[in-house]
């Protein structure tokens, strides 16, 4: 692995998902979910900080010192000062949570730190810091307290599709930390159901990691092709009142970025100087 | 020397599980279950559908179980079942004969770590059954899985619901002191609290139980915390019906303290 | 198609079940319905699906599991994120798919993967699929309906009594998969929480109450029911010994001898690994004790002994006393073992090929020429036809442009020739592998080979290999058996690729040749022989 690439200056707008852009101000600035918002509130978000620091363990850069060298080298990358609690919770769980109340913190998962290679770990903290330094945090937090309810359906389906694309913007934040499609793919195939311990022999460097996206979007769009209307109908409803959107869609995105948009930006910064 | 209960059970925990077990509707209960022959037909699950395990393949496990037994004086050694589940760790099941299910990825961890441990963490579940914990358990568990086959209405129901969550809430710190007295090592006391919830290493550079603990500081936060955060708290605890984990190693801390002054007061 | 294997009680149990049929009429329409909005909306988006492109080891092993178990229709498999352990099949029959945990793939091995495919494949064989997920949807569908509440816990009863048996007959194709009791054993008493071996098995069966139907009141019974419908793995102990009993049984040796002999913790030969002590062992046995000789056989074959594949093989192509006639069987038994370069199995395999064996093997003399003077340059048999001297050599130009497209294509990837003298071919010290890829592609000793590139497996063996020799190019594409294309034949067959869903079958001189998937990788043998033979006859297409 090339050294990482410190993105000193890095600015959310330079990695944000167009669609994210185009909804913030329909979705975000309306005064419903800005209402939303304030409902959940300061006294939720501290209920939830306690019931976390009753049931799971804080961790110190003593007691998980690899897991920190990470998680300070990825604030240094995606230039974020704040470093954030870090919390662990038993659980099969394959994400790492930003939540906040009067600090940021980080959950993840005690299965997230037996699976995930070191590249994993720069990915899934690279997104969560992406999404607190994009600002998702407090609205994932509300979403969380949305549920889902078919006679509210309407009013949120706009709302979770800007959460979709807010995690497309979180993605890309994480393979800025990485700079690495490979650990980014391991990532998203583990969510899919592929372990990495079995996509690590699949391919191993960002060229494989690459060749076997290509082929494997290719066999997923060939088998959509094949659906049926009422398929179709269930994908478009699971699209609108799920809280993640569909992974391969996920995969697909990053995949899109990673081609167009990721070496330009790395190649800018790489000018600037800074290595990690 | 045998535990006796009185030594560790907690006065709070005595009180209530006496209230659960003598409540008329839980006398309803443990009636019908008889009358409906529920024990065979719950234990009949059990042996065709879990692991029991046994010398052969659990030999650690069943010679630190012997020793917990001999301990608080349980004559007749409990079967183990063994489930797959990432989150559970170990509890007791049966309705008139109790048992332990435990988790598998729970026990491989123990079995990595010293004898101590798992005698410890066994002792804690024996000392439980000793307290009359299972009887709660069961009901716990009747209450939420089959209260539409009960023959008491549901309004009635909750009030022995509501009894129960209290219990449930204190009945760890129970167990923590049982397993205590078991080992007599603080800090093993406190790893078995907290083993299974971390990797092992990060649990090993904590240091619990020492001046250099790890958790402490979180332990304070939470017991120290101001008026708000106190209803905070209040209100977590009556949306749910687990202890946390700082208050139980608080009160541990304190049970291990007062059982040293004991110790050198003799 | 493999032979019947249904648990005698689940026969009654379903015939009991298909009795209602007002609430499966009411049930399939419902299922198939929700199905298409509910799993396969979720799979297409969420889960991992396994195929030929995207995870070709389980794709293929998968496939195997099919034709083992009997089942010819192309069910879709796709991996889920879980720790349990556990493959579900999620639909109604004809429509449905297959979820593995991701767990299984990080820990299973191959035969064990086979046990969980067939288990699942075997749900799908009798058509069990639809009954197996109505559970939760009883509930929502029938208490809309007038006595539905009634007719549901009537059903669910029985329902829940076949499902115990359902579970037994797929447990039994789990062991037809896998050749074997033994993986089953292991993925069942892993997935309740402890990996056992024999001895484990035994002692926890030991202490298991016999089974027994409970005489149960109204709540009795859904009591019952509320319990194993939120077990993981109900029945688990049951299932074990069910299963144990089976595969010991005088008709599980009479119709599935693979399994009953391949059981080895039947005959206490789990950890024997030394395969060619299991095969003197097996003919120091086979005047003593038929039975335990052939468990020996099938130990040693299992061990990857030559030998011990070409002799059970043969048996099983010809049927002999005690192991029923079985040539699909046999010929795998024997390309295990003519791929290895044991000559006696390259001759009896040029005799299948001589005579034809039925739908299995077409007859293909020149094959069959090729075998035969192959298993007489070892000293096994006569030479027979087909004499590789009289091959023509590929000529000095051609060969220059065969050189000049993998450089341009491979240098420093995977292909490989002899970079400081390649008229000498390839050799162990530019190509350690060559005397591997020579017996796997069955490449005459006294043939050059000047070019390679192929892919191998964990095992030593390979999944792709194409080799450019002195008279043609030999070509393994992952399936069947290698073959040859001498030069001239390869410049003036005709080949045509014709497309069939995802997959391209070549086709030469109207034959199938091999085939490779519609967006395949640059590396893909088909498309590489297109391309070869483009280069050495521009006017062919």
């Amino acid at each position: 692995m090339e050294k990482r690439i410190i993105l000193k200056g890095l600015r959310v707008e330079e990695f944000i998902h167009p669609r994210e852009v185009q909804l913030q101000d329909s979705v975000i600035n309306s005064p419903t979910v800005r209402k939303l918002i304030e409902s959940v509130g300061d006294v939720n978000l501290r209920i939830n900080k306690t019931r976390i620091q009753g049931t799971y363990i804080q961790l110190y850069p003593h007691t998980a010192p690899r897991v920190f060298a990470i998680l300070k080298d990825v604030c240094r990358i995606l230039d974020h000062s704040d470093i954030p609690e870090l919390y662990v919770w038993k659980s099969m769980n394959n994400s790492i949570m930003p939540c906040t109340a009067e600090k940021d913190y980080l959950i993840l998962s005690d299965y997230v730190l037996e699976q995930y290679d070191d590249g994993m770990l720069y990915y899934g903290f690279g997104n969560a810091i992406a999404m607190i330094r994009a600002g998702h945090v407090k609205l994932t937090t509300a979403a969380a307290y949305m549920g889902c309810n078919i006679w509210t359906v309407l009013p949120q389906m706009k709302f979770k599709e800007y959460l979709h694309a807010a995690d497309a913007t979180s993605d890309r934040g994480g393979l800025l930390a990485c700079q690495s499609l490979a650990a980014a793919a391991r990532c998203h195939f583990l969510e899919l159901g592929m372990p990495p311990a079995v996509s690590r022999t699949m391919f191993a460097t960002d060229e494989e990691a690459a060749d076997y996206i290509e082929r494997y979007l290719f066999s997923v769009a060939e088998e959509n092709d094949r659906q049926r209307l009422t398929t179709r109908l269930g994908e478009m409803w699971q699209s609108a009142v799920y809280f993640e959107a569909a992974a391969n869609l996920m995969l697909a995105d990053m995949y899109v970025w990673y081609r167009k948009e990721y070496k330009p930006l790395l190649e800018k910064y790489r000018r600037e100087g800074g290595y990690l | 020397m045998i535990i006796m209960p009185e030594q560790y059970q907690l006065e709070e925990d005595s009180r209530l599980i006496e209230k659960i077990v003598n409540h008329e509707v839980a006398v309803k209960i443990f009636d019908w279950i008889k009358s409906e022959h529920l024990d065979e037909i719950y234990n009949t699950v059990y042996d065709s559908s879990f692991l029991r395990l046994n010398d052969t393949v659990a030999p650690a496990l069943m010679q630190q179980l012997r020793r917990a037994c001999e301990l608080f004086g349980l004559e007749e050694v409990p079967p183990v079942y063994v489930l797959r589940d990432f989150d559970d760790t170990i509890s007791i099941g049966g309705i008139s004969t109790p048992f332990l299910i435990i988790a598998d990825r729970y026990l491989e961890m123990l079995e990595r770590e010293r004898p101590e441990l798992l005698l410890g963490v066994l002792a804690a579940q024996v000392g439980a059954i000793q307290a009359g914990h299972h009887r709660g358990l069961i009901l716990s568990w009747l209450l939420s899985s089959v209260a539409s086959q009960l023959p008491i209405p549901g309004f009635i129901l909750g009030a022995l619901d509501g009894l129960i969550n209290d219990w449930k809430r204190c009945r760890l710190f129970t167990c923590d002191r049982a397993m205590y007295l078991a080992v007599r090592d603080y800090p093993l006391a406190l790893r078995g609290i907290l083993a299974g919830t971390v990797p092992t290493d990060i649990l090993d550079n904590m240091a619990l139980g020492t001046k250099k603990d790890a958790y402490q500081a979180q332990v304070r936060t939470f017991m120290e915390n101001g008026a708000l955060d106190g209803l905070i708290n209040m209100a977590n605890s009556f949306l749910s019906d687990t202890s946390w984990l700082p208050p139980r190693c608080h009160a541990l801390e304190e049970f291990a303290n007062s059982q040293r002054r004991v110790s050198n007061g003799c | 198609m493999a032979a019947d294997f249904r648990h005698e009680q689940e026969r009654m149990a379903w015939g009991l079940l298909e009795k209602n049929s007002v609430v499966r009429f009411v049930v399939d329409a419902y299922q198939e319905f929700v199905q298409d909005l509910t799993t396969n909306a979720s799979a297409k988006g969420r889960n991992f699906p396994v195929t030929q492109e995207t995870a070709p080891r389980l794709y293929r092993l998968y496939r195997l599991a099919a034709e083992r178990v009997g089942v010819s229709e192309p069910v879709p498999l796709y991996l889920q994120m879980e720790y349990n352990l556990q493959a579900k099949t999620a639909g109604t029959d004809g429509d449905c798919a297959i979820f593995v945990d991701s767990a299984c793939i990080e820990q299973y091995s191959d035969t064990r993967l086979l046990a969980l495919f067939g288990h699942e494949l075997a749900h799908i064989r009798y058509g069990h699929v639809r009954m197996l997920n109505i559970n939760e949807m009883m509930d929502q569908v029938l208490t809309w309906i007038p006595f539905g509440g009634v007719a549901a816990e009537t059903f669910k009863a029985t329902l829940l009594e076949w499902r115990r048996f359902a579970d037994y007959t797929a447990d039994r194709g789990a062991a037809i998969a896998a050749g074997s009791a033994d993986a089953v054993l292991q993925n069942l008493s892993q997935s309740m929480g402890r990996e056992l071996d024999s001895e484990g098995v035994d002692a926890v069966l030991r202490e298991v109450p016999d089974e027994k139907d409970l005489k149960m009141g109204v709540t009795g019974t859904a009591l019952f029911q509320i319990m194993i419908n939120s077990i993981q793995v109900p029945y688990g102990v049951w299932r074990m010994k069910q299963l144990k009993q089976w595969c010991a049984s005088e008709t599980c040796r009479q119709t599935f001898p693979t399994v009953y002999y391949g059981t080895r913790s039947g005959f206490g030969l789990e950890d024997a690994d030394d395969g060619a002590a299991l095969y003197e062992q097996f003919r120091e046995m086979w005047e003593k004790n038929r039975k335990r000789a052939l468990a020996l056989l099938h130990a040693a074959a299992d061990c990857g002994n030559m030998r011990a594949n070409t002799r059970l093989g043969r048996y099983y192509l010809n049927g002999m006393d005690g192991l029923r006639k079985d040539a699909h069987n046999g010929l795998l038994l024997l390309r295990t073992a003519a791929l290895a370069g044991d000559p006696e199995a390259w001759y009896i395999l040029a005799g299948c090929f001589e005579t034809g064996c039925g739908s299995l093997l077409p007859q293909d003399s020149e094959r069959s020429a090729w075998l035969y003077c192959l298993a007489a340059s070892s000293g096994y048999g006569e030479g027979g036809d087909g004499n590789l001297r009289q091959l023509p050599a590929i000529s000095p130009k051609s060969m220059e442009s065969l050189m000049n497209w993998f450089t341009e294509n491979f240098y420093g990837g995977p292909a490989i020739f002899n970079e400081l003298a390649p008229a000498e071919g390839l050799n162990s010290d530019c190509c350690p592998d060559i005397d591997a890829l020579r017996t796997w592609l069955w490449i005459p000793g006294n043939e050059t080979v000047y070019m390679t590139e192929f892919d191998m497996e964990q095992n030593g063996g390979f999944c792709r290999a194409i080799a450019i020799a002195a008279t043609g190019i030999y070509v393994f594409d992952g399936q069947g058996l290698p073959f040859r294309l001498p030069w001239k034949k390869l410049k003036s067959c005709r080949i045509d690729a014709r497309k069939k869903g995802e997959r391209v079958t070549l086709f030469l001189n109207e034959k199938p040749l091999c085939s490779y998937n519609a967006k395949p990788p640059e590396r893909a043998v088909g498309v590489m022989l297109v391309k070869i033979r483009k280069i050495l006859n521009p006017q062919k297409s």
